[in-house]
């Protein structure tokens, strides 16, 4: 008979209420032990058809028929986030990864970009809910009136350089046709 | 001829822009056009013949052109801390002549090819040295220029192209050739050689050779603590250092185009992470017991009971019209011909409805009655299914028929 961690229904519970769960969490190592491991993702696969996805600091679930918005408009505030911190001098990626940002100063910040129209068409106005949001999801850390993000970010950068990638990939295509030429 | 040293220095100091711009010029490949040459030089008033057989800066390339002296070129870098940058293969040719000359030095039987192996290795190990310093500072310095804030995408596609080919092309290589794991690797011979001459040091006969093994082995020594230090440089700090830079610019360049076509993510050709959002995902209804208890409702036996549908009970009784109206022939004149109506039919003990009392009031329009109206004189007939208010009507014989 299959016997289940005693996590289990955390497990089930907390990744289909679309958490990550962060290497910081006992959780984690539960998911990880290579036996779980397998029998998560089949047990995923085969109720769901979600795919568990693990990574060296975070494990969630995503899936190929989703339809929401929130995961665009998220990534909306960070590309902005950063691009304000680079024009301001500041290292980026020191400010997203280390820092604690308080929430009246990162909206200020994104109203003085010269981008902010962008947020009207999104979620991200209603800011607080929106902060709400992505604090259930353990992506940033919401603590009254600051916030820190959590390593679950890396997704984000992730997309981030596949984006790069593919449109280095384009530009040297491009350029090798032009030589041709 | 040989070179007036004071002369040389005196022409670099006297004519330092041009030898500055005469640098800059050679730089790419160390040799400058000939038209380019006689245009500096008629700028800076400096004579052709005197750079080229006196001071001996240049020479002349059988294609017309000319080429820095490389004494020069290795001297001018210096002055300008301007180095170019050695390709890796160029450091794997000194890395394996050093191993070759330590080979010849373990084989030589005579005193002088000795010394003279032993001095040649002092000399390559210095260069080598020289040149891993250089190449690390220079990769330093350019890294630095790439961290200043640059926003546009083509800059950081730049940026990110220069990085990679930086990693790729100078750190791997040149970490592979410091690589200590690999047996032949350059610190690995470094440590024999200072084995060797350290045992050499104290077995030679020969007091100049004992003073040359001696000092190769402190050569060696301080040699093997220097490439310890540049490895920790560039695997501990310039190679995490470029992996950042091109990463965060990655970052940066792939934010921008993002954001240049955020309203279509869908269109573009790298997927948006595919995140769920919390949804209830139970195994089984929560309302599974009354679904399930509705379901074998189905498949409960029941007896049959059938229902049959009694038929409507309708009164389909008239008062005979004839009767009626021979009796009211009898009656006549009558006063209150609709009162009379009621009171008949009430003797014959039958449920008084609307249908039967018409019957008969109806007879009020037979031509052989007339009707006469008392106006104002109203009353209410009560019967089973309604009550009527009806007019005080007087009935007599039609007068015709009275006659």
């Amino acid at each position: 008979m299959q016997t289940y961690p005693s996590e289990h229904k955390e497990i089930v519970k907390e990744l289909l209420d679309g958490k990550f769960i962060l290497y910081s969490d006992k959780l984690f190592s539960v998911i990880q032990d290579n036996d779980n491991k397998d029998f998560y993702e089949d047990f995923f696969q085969q109720s769901f058809d979600y795919k568990l996805e693990v990574r060296s600091e975070f494990i969630f679930l995503s899936s190929k028929a989703t339809t929401e918005r929130d995961t665009r408009d998220f990534t909306i505030f960070l590309a902005l986030f950063c691009r304000e911190l680079e024009l301001d001098g500041k290292k980026f990626r020191e400010q997203i990864e280390l820092a604690t940002h308080y929430v009246d100063d990162v909206w200020q910040t994104l109203m003085n970009s010269t981008k902010k129209e962008i947020i009207d068409s999104t979620g991200i106005k209603d800011f607080r809910n929106f902060l709400n949001r992505w604090n259930r999801k353990n992506v940033i850390n919401l603590t009254g009136n600051s916030f820190k993000f959590t390593k679950a970010v890396n997704l984000f950068f992730e997309f981030a350089v596949n984006v790069a990638n593919e449109k280095l990939k384009e530009t040297d295509n491009l350029q090798t046709k032009m030589t041709e030429q | 001829m040989r070179t007036n040293a004071k002369r040389v220095l005196n022409f670099l100091t006297t004519n330092f822009d041009f030898v500055k711009l005469l640098f800059d010029l050679c730089k790419e490949d160390s040799t400058i056009k000939t038209e380019e040459l006689i245009k500096i030089c008629n700028e800076h008033n400096v004579s052709i013949a005197v750079i080229i057989n006196d001071i001996r800066i240049l020479r002349e390339l059988p294609n017309g052109n000319y080429k820095i002296h490389k004494s020069y070129s290795d001297f001018l870098q210096f002055l300008f801390d301007e180095y170019a940058i050695s390709l890796p293969e160029a450091l794997a040719a000194l890395s394996n002549a050093i191993e070759e000359i330590f080979t010849k030095l373990q084989r030589s039987t005579e005193k002088s090819q000795t010394s003279t192996y032993i001095t040649g290795l002092n000399n390559i190990i210095d260069d080598f040295l020289e040149r891993i310093d250089r190449y690390t500072q220079n990769l330093l310095r350019d890294t630095e220029s790439l961290k200043s804030s640059i926003e546009s995408a083509t800059d950081l596609s730049l940026r990110i192209k220069k990085a990679t080919f930086w990693i790729d092309k100078f750190i791997k290589p040149l970490n592979q050739i410091l690589d200590k794991s690999q047996t032949k690797s350059i610190i690995n011979t470094i440590s024999l050689i200072s084995a060797y001459a350290n045992q050499r040091k104290f077995e030679e006969e020969d007091a100049n050779l004992r003073r040359q093994f001696a000092k190769l082995y402190f050569n060696a020594l301080n040699a093997d603590i220097d490439i310890n230090q540049q490895i920790k440089k560039l695997t501990r700090e310039l190679l995490p250092l470029l992996d950042r830079i091109k990463t965060n610019s990655q970052i940066q360049m792939g934010f921008y185009y993002f954001l240049d076509s955020y309203e279509n993510p869908e269109g573009y050709k790298v997927p948006l992470p595919e995140l769920i959002f919390a949804s209830r995902h139970s195994t089984y209804s929560t309302i599974f017991d009354k679904e399930a208890a509705m379901f074998l409702e189905h498949f409960r036996e029941t007896t049959k009971t059938f229902i049959e549908d009694e038929p409507p009970e309708i009164d389909q009784w008239l008062p005979d019209t004839e009767f009626f109206k021979e009796k009211l022939r009898n009656d006549l004149p009558v006063e209150n011909f609709y009162e009379w109506c009621y009171q008949v039919l009430q003797e014959g003990e039958i449920k008084l409805d609307m249908m039967k009392y018409s019957a008969i009031a109806n007879l009020i329009f037979e031509k052989e009655f007339d009707a006469e109206f008392e106006s104002n004189k109203r009353f209410n007939l009560e019967l089973e299914d309604v009550i009527l208010t009806v007019p005080k009507v007087n009935l007599y014989a039609n007068i015709s028929k009275r006659t």
